[in-house]
């Protein structure tokens, strides 16, 4: 028989069914005791939680040897890993990520507020011994990961430009990897906030929906840099209650219209947030939630972190977008008749309102805000993305230029928010305002 | 020691049981058991377990006899661990295998109750009627708190501190 490797019991380690850990102190008493989580590392390496000091962690800081009793959820099959203690992690990608998988199994099992990560203890395994067999047959899986991301990844590198790389990525999550709730938020400056460009799944898209990093499963994913993944409903990581929190201490928390609300499941059981990486510089997050629990597992995350690199690579290759050689000539067109449309630009955080509703704010809005003020002067309606990129009007992070995101953000949200203004597509790199009424530009005090 | 009625009542329901032992170089090595039975007369714990899953057990208490058991409500998760230095194997009787009996069918119909599918609650406790089980016999020396959080590991040296614990 061929010997059993920790990668192929990752559903041990999901923390369904709690484990067994035994140790022995300095004078040969053992111990054994029930812990929740031994979360897989790599091929060769566990990580158990630390989360009091208890007498497991005093005997393997005398006595590194250990011993943990797994029992896979479906087959009850049940090994036994032996293990060396190496260290300690108490912050980072690692602990993150078993902060917020505890945080999602305390809750499960009715402990929310017991369990508090102290550590990641980090140890070696050493072997591991079949204890007992498959006792029931292994679930076939509910998708073939292989051959969705095999297929997905081909049409991704199909895509001609960023607003169908990100259409073709909600269909193929939604149709080939079954995932049907799924957001795609962009890093604005620095990776200072997040914002929504894209979702599927929900009543209402939330595109322009802003969170900040460190909150929720998404903003711990975007500050750690690191998969986060939650298989049980948790408060600790709701995002809706992270958002409360950044509004009541934002400096705007008297302008409440311009914060778009997140979009999100009313009874979500699963959570998985997957960053986009160029280089080590964070492009934004991958978030897929399901009302099921457990839905995302070790698999899971393997196939979405493939898709999250391949998708940071062909943004990056699409934000580049290059003009056409010759840009049609911008004139206005005829506009219908009726009364102007009062919009109102407010400098401080680049919000625009257009009678009155809120329609975007920051980079995108001081877009749109550009765009009206060139027609306003000049009548002209048409630009190129190069002009936009250069233009002083518009505070482009100088590192995280990705004005392809914001333009689809802000398209999205004027159709969405705006029926007589809209922005289309006129030619590669190049973009039309479409105005169905005259307009009245207001620069209004903060 | 004698174990109070409320550590036998925790014993004695809906539990999972693992116990441990430690070889010459004090590496553990740990196994599930099956149920147990308090003998009060002679004041020993018995658990059973499957003699294949148990074989480095069996050798470790040959050899030395430190025990350790390990007790946790499957609803509640009030736990708590048992130590002996006298653990040693023996023969699984007929009153053994009744309470092993009783035990399984308690404790995967506790696990169903929960909202477990049947199939898995019944295998993480079923093993083969004809085992082979051993019994490991020990008399219990200390008892400690280990329901998950900062009182786990406290030992509980006036038994009432389990039932006050517990409560």
């Amino acid at each position: 028989m061929s010997e059993v490797t920790l990668t192929a019991l990752r559903a041990s380690l999901e923390g369904t069914i709690p484990s067994e850990i035994a140790t022995c102190d300095a004078d040969g008493i053992p111990n054994v005791s029930v812990i929740s989580d031994v979360h897989y590392v790599d091929a060769e390496h566990v990580a158990i939680s630390y989360q009091f000091f208890s007498k497991t962690r005093a005997n393997i800081l005398v006595n590194p040897r250990a011993t943990v009793l797994l029992k896979h959820p479906q087959t009850c099959a049940q090994h036994r890993l032996h293990l060396h203690y190496l260290r300690t992690e108490s912050e980072g990608g690692l602990f993150e990520a078993m902060k917020a998988k505890l945080a999602g199994i305390a809750s499960h099992e009715g402990m929310a507020g017991v369990f508090r990560l102290l550590g990641a203890d980090v140890y070696k395994v050493i072997r591991i011994d079949t204890v007992r067999p498959d006792q029931l047959p292994a679930p076939l899986p509910r998708t073939p990961l292989l051959a969705a991301l095999r297929q997905t990844l081909a049409r991704l590198a199909a895509a001609r430009d960023l607003d169908s790389l990100i259409a073709c990525l909600m269909e193929q999550l939604a149709a080939e990897f079954q995932m049907p709730h799924v957001m795609l938020l962009m890093s604005d400056a620095g990776g200072e906030r997040l914002y929504t460009v894209a979702s599927h799944g929900y009543p209402e898209s939330g595109v322009g929906a802003e969170i900040l990093p460190g909150q929720g499963v998404i903003g711990v994913a975007a500050r750690e840099r690191t998969p986060i993944r939650i298989a049980h409903a948790t408060r600790d990581y709701l995002y809706g209650r992270a958002i409360r929190d950044a509004l009541r201490a934002s400096p705007l928390a008297h302008r409440l219209e311009t914060e778009i609300p997140l979009p999100g499941l009313g009874h979500s059981a699963s959570q998985i947030a997957l960053p986009l990486l160029q280089e080590g510089r964070l492009l934004g997050i991958l978030y897929a939630e399901s009302p099921e629990e457990g839905r995302f597992g070790y698999d899971e995350e393997d196939a979405l972190a493939i898709l999250a690199g391949h998708l940071a690579e062909a943004i990056c290759r699409l934000s580049g977008e290059t003009e056409e050689a010759t840009p049609p000539a911008g004139t206005a067109r005829p506009l219908d008749s009726g009364a102007p449309l009062v919009i109102r630009h407010y400098a401080a955080d680049d919000s625009v309102f257009v009678e009155d509703e809120y329609v975007i704010k920051g980079v995108a809005g001081s877009i749109l805000w550009l765009l009206l003020g060139e027609y306003a002067k000049g009548g002209r309606t048409e630009f190129s993305n190069k002009e936009l990129r250069l233009s002083p009007q518009i505070r482009l992070p100088e590192f995280s230029e990705n004005l392809e995101a914001r333009l689809i953000l802000l398209r999205k949200r004027l159709a969405e928010r705006c029926r007589h203004i809209a922005l289309d597509k006129a030619g590669r790199g190049r973009v039309r305002l479409v105005l169905a009424r005259p307009v009245q530009l207001i620069e209004a005090e903060a | 020691m004698k174990l109070d009625p409320a550590i036998l009542a925790l014993i004695k329901g809906p539990v999972a049981m693992s116990v441990a032992t430690r070889d010459a170089t004090h590496v553990p090595s740990l196994c599930h058991a099956y149920g147990c039975r308090w003998q009060a007369k002679e004041q020993v714990l018995r658990l059973f377990v499957l003699a294949d899953e148990a074989q480095p057990l069996l050798a470790d208490l040959a050899a030395n006899g430190e025990i350790a058991a390990v007790f946790s409500d499957v609803r509640s998760f009030r736990s708590l661990q048992i130590k002996g230095n006298d653990g040693r194997a023996a023969p699984f009787d007929a009153q053994d295998a009744r309470e092993r009996a009783r035990h399984y069918r308690q404790t995967s119909a506790e696990l169903v109750a929960l909202g477990y599918p049947e199939g898995p609650a019944q295998g993480y406790f079923s093993a083969p009627e004809s085992g082979p089980f051993v019994t490991l016999v020990f008399r219990p020396r200390d008892v400690f708190q280990q329901t998950p959080g900062p009182g786990a590991g406290q030992r509980l040296t006036d038994l009432a501190d389990f039932a006050a614990a517990a409560a």
